[in-house]
């Protein structure tokens, strides 16, 4: 992979949908979540706060599956997509890219048996294998495209 | 140092971020397992508005407080319209606001004798992280 390959994919597919998951989680979620606590911790809740004045209403609008379950599965996407440019092209590729997907799967799977907190959701087990194929889908036809390149 | 212990050494330390990036989107308080993540935390507020020419009249009628209370009149899509806020407002308690408490942003304060309420909109801080939301409108 050259760098600047490198360089956009992972802004394109791993910062900027990490991004989105943030401001979605940021300004349209409930503020139940730990990371308001942070906010809190660092003084710019109020900030936050002033923010989601705005926002909070369009919530409403909003498809509940952007919402709910969106931020997970571009969580396994980021994440897949960087273990794919990390082992790009070795043996271990399948299994590291794997890892994202896996980490979701048990995530949803100690949510349902309460070993952590949270919601256990089917949907987000969907979204998590959806994520996680159109990662590896993406290096396939990655490579498929680039096969002359070395 | 072998390509494959750096790679390793790399992918761990990704891992470190992306797990502290999911700690910090979850939940920080127990909640009952459901089957669906869609329901919503935000809770419609039992209010009682009235507007009398000069003053608004605001009763909760909810059985918990509001907390950090931002009341708008005549908001319209991305506009906001004239706001007040309060730090607190007591269940089963009615509030009388004066019309030219509301201001925009700009400082233009709302004038009960030249415009008229249309809309009136309640957000506010509810205790386990969930918001309250009222909406109401006069023909």
């Amino acid at each position: 992979m050259k760098k600047t390959n490198i360089t956009s994919i992972i802004i394109f597919h791993c910062v900027i949908p990490l991004l989105i998951g943030f401001i979605i989680y940021v300004l349209f979620r409930d503020k139940n979540i730990q990371l308001f606590i942070f906010f809190e911790r660092i003084g710019v809740s109020n900030f936050i706060n002033n923010i989601r004045e705005h926002t909070l209403p369009f919530s409403e609008y909003i498809p509940k599956l952007i919402l709910y379950n969106l931020p997970d599965a571009i969580w396994v996407y980021s994440f897949s997509i960087i273990m794919g440019i990390i082992w790009y092209r070795t043996r271990y590729f399948i299994y590291w890219l794997s890892i994202g997907f896996v980490l979701g799967l048990s995530s949803e799977l100690c949510q349902l048996f309460n070993i952590i907190k949270g919601t256990f959701c089917r949907v987000d087990l969907f979204f998590n294998i959806f994520a996680f194929v159109l990662a590896y889908k993406y290096f396939t036809n990655y490579r498929r495209s680039h096969r002359y390149e070395f | 140092m072998n390509s494959k212990i750096i790679r390793s050494l790399i992918s761990l330390f990704i891992t470190g971020i992306f797990l502290l990036f999911a700690y910090s989107n979850s939940e920080s308080e127990n909640k009952s397992i459901t089957e669906s993540k869609t329901e919503s935390t935000k809770v419609e507020l039992n209010a009682d508005v009235r507007f009398d020419g000069a003053q608004f009249i605001i009763s909760n009628e909810d059985d918990f407080d509001w907390k950090n209370v931002r009341l708008e009149i005549n908001s319209s899509g991305l506009r906001s319209g004239y706001i007040y806020r309060a730090d607190l407002i007591k269940s089963n308690t009615t509030y009388t606001i004066g019309a030219l408490q509301f201001a925009k942003k700009d400082g233009e304060r709302f004038n009960p004798f030249q415009s008229k309420p249309l809309n009136f909109s309640i957000i506010c801080e509810l205790s386990g992280g969930k918001s309250g939301i009222f909406y109401g409108g006069w023909e």
